[in-house]
């Protein structure tokens, strides 16, 4: 059926396409490219897949944790805090005299009930001094922190928790078409021409992911537990309450399915990240769509260990995070800005007497 | 072109040899073969002519003519240059200004150092000197004009600064860029580093993806294919300083004198 006009676009200029008989190809007027069928094709397909690309992997949630036994129940004990509505697990003989969380120190004992038994546990490598010790380095070389900060403040709390998290172990099915260009410039006579070349790459294959660790807990800031990632996995042990004495464990208060959705959104991130580590050869990459499921989608049960450490300071609280196994410790500092003012002025004003005295010296020429 | 060109002038002078007679070589800078002078002002103009062209060691000649025997003025005025040995010393420099009857044409011709000291800028002006009284048919005075002021020509030329188009004075850099330059390397790296150490103040920040939990060989790409669709086509004029038209004088930039590849260089009229 030579030259019947079709419902494609041309992807160039969005011009209709014709269908040109004596080429075989599909051609555009308006532009003066032309293409394979299949190409087109292909890119219409595009439009529909990008479409179903938004759809949210499924992951079974059913297999994370397990029911407690009788004997574990008898030897635990949980608390609730009134003021935040932390639960608090502690093993009997650990009494807990205030909120892991806020600090409350009115913390009430409660009948120990449902909720999962985790699958893991990863012990406390590192120790109370440990952490200290950590927070002063955290201190160190930074600038621009208030002086006072470092003399008046007093670590109000430091706590071992063991923090609940979900790990997500995943085969993740993907297929991710890019748009890329390559650029051709050369100069012909009093002409610059620059020829850019569009390519569409689609890139299909597997990404294994490893216990993605999201926490479970409303009380525990997001980044901050993203941050004192990553653990080391290989001390990661069967889940038995013999770690718990001197330590408080929170219970999760954030489902697998609701924390899903930041395995989610990492996954995609890393799958495109990943697939676009073998486009080589290209100028400007764009990822157009990234269809991922999920295949042996799995979620387990894990207490990790963080060191929390809060100070307060001008009526504000700063809390720190420590990798209860490495030992990588995080959280933000109060910024001096008169500090800030004085090293940008410190180091502008001699550059520019230098810059302005060069200028001077040059000053005929330019 | 140039065998074509060669050939024409080798006719010019063959012609010219014939049409013009052999008053040459005597030396006369104004010849008045158009008999517009009485005797007593071609006297009068030969004498200051030949002044100025031994001050300044230039030939500043005169020639009038009835017709131009059918040839264009340019060319008449070169052969009748060489034809009637206009030009000082062996470098024959001179200025000559050629006035035919026959169209009222008029034509500056300049040669060696006269191409230094009357560029295309000069000519120009030099026209507005002379142009009035020759349209009047005041022939005396209008050439006692050229003759003059071809002298104030050669004397600005000998001082260095022959009269040219007012050439754009190099331009220091203005204040504003002198104080943005300034700022940018002293704003700059203070920047970057209160930027870098600010950076430091924050480090609790969420994760955006999960690379640290792909094991090895995690990735498995069994699927590639690459495809062309198109290509787009941006084409920009690259503007180009014009360097194509010769000058003597070495002076850029929309003055100095264009010289033909015979040497003369020339600007004419009607009167
Ligand atoms: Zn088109
Ligand atoms: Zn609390």
């Amino acid at each position: 059926m030579p030259n019947t006009a079709t419902l494609y676009q041309c992807p160039a200029c969005t011009g209709p396409l014709r269908f040109d008989g004596g080429s075989g190809k599909l051609a555009c007027d308006h532009c003066g490219n032309s293409y394979e069928t299949a190409v087109i094709e292909a890119l219409a397909a595009d439009k529909e897949r990008a479409a179903a690309a938004a759809a949210q992997p499924e992951w079974a949630t059913e297999a994370a944790g397990s029911p407690w036994s009788d004997a574990e129940k008898a030897g635990l004990r949980i608390y609730s805090c009134p003021a935040c509505a932390a639960e608090i697990i502690c093993d009997a003989s650990t009494a807990a005299t205030s909120c892991a969380y806020c600090g409350n120190p009115a913390v009430v004992p409660k009948l120990f009930s449902g909720s999962l038994r985790p699958d893991y546990v990863l012990p406390f490598r590192l120790e109370k001094p440990a952490a200290l010790e950590a927070l002063q380095k955290h201190y160190k070389g930074k600038r621009f922190l208030p002086r006072e900060f470092t003399q008046q403040n007093h670590i109000e709390e430091i706590r071992g928790i063991y923090v609940p998290f979900w790990l997500f172990d995943c085969q993740a099915e993907a297929d991710v078409c890019f748009r890329a260009t390559r650029v051709h410039s050369s100069t012909v006579r009093d002409e610059q021409i620059t020829v850019t070349e569009h390519f569409r790459l689609t890139r299909g294959g597997q990404v294994a992911f490893q216990k993605i660790p999201v926490d479970g807990s409303t009380k525990m800031p997001d980044a901050h537990m993203d941050a004192i990632e990553p653990y080391d996995y290989k001390e990661l042990r069967p889940f038995s309450t013999a770690y718990l004495p001197g330590f408080q464990a929170e219970r999760y208060d954030v489902d697998a399915a609701t924390s899903a959705e930041r395995a989610n959104v990492r996954i995609r991130k890393s799958v495109e990240e990943s697939f676009s580590a073998t486009v080589a050869g290209y100028g400007g990459c764009t990822t157009e769509y990234a269809n991922i499921a999920l295949a042996q989608g799995e979620v387990k049960y894990a207490l990790l260990p963080v060191w929390m450490l809060n100070t307060r300071w001008k009526n504000q609280t700063f809390t720190f995070a420590m990798n209860g196994q490495t030992g990588k410790l995080i959280g933000d500092l109060p910024v001096a800005w008169p500090r800030v003012a004085a090293w940008f002025a410190g180091i502008a004003a001699p550059l520019a007497a230098v810059a302005g005295l060069l200028l001077y010296l040059l000053g005929e020429g330019l | 072109m140039k065998k074509t060109l060669q050939f024409f002038l080798a006719l010019a002078l063959f012609l010219g040899a014939l049409a013009l007679p052999a008053l040459a070589a005597d030396g006369r800078l104004v010849i008045d073969d158009a008999e517009l002078l009485t005797s007593d002002a071609c006297a009068r103009l030969e004498e200051s002519a030949q002044a100025v062209s031994a001050e300044y060691r230039c030939d500043v000649a005169i020639l009038t003519v009835q017709s131009l025997d059918g040839w264009d003025v340019e060319s008449y005025a070169e052969q009748a240059y060489d034809q009637k040995g206009f030009g000082w010393g062996d470098a024959k420099d001179g200025v000559l200004l050629l006035v035919s009857m026959e169209a009222r044409d008029y034509y500056i011709l300049t040669y060696g150092y006269g191409n230094t000291a009357f560029t295309d800028y000069g000519k120009e002006l030099l026209e507005d000197t002379f142009l009035p009284a020759l349209s009047d048919g005041d022939y005396e005075r209008s050439f006692a004009h050229f003759i003059e002021n071809s002298g104030v020509y050669l004397d600005q030329a000998r001082g260095g600064s022959p009269v040219d188009r007012p050439q754009p004075v190099p331009q220091k850099a203005p204040l504003l860029t002198k104080v943005l330059l300034v700022l940018l390397c002293s704003l700059g790296p203070a920047l970057i580093f209160c930027w870098n150490q600010l950076s430091k103040m924050k480090s609790a920040k969420p994760a955006r993806s999960a690379g640290n939990y792909i094991p090895a060989d995690g990735v498995r790409v069994i699927r590639k294919e690459d495809v062309f669709l198109y290509r787009t086509v941006v084409r920009h004029k690259i503007p180009q300083a014009s360097n194509n038209t010769p000058r003597s004088g070495g002076i850029g930039g929309g003055g100095g004198t264009t010289v033909r590849s015979s040497g003369f260089s020339g600007r004419g009229g009607k009167f």
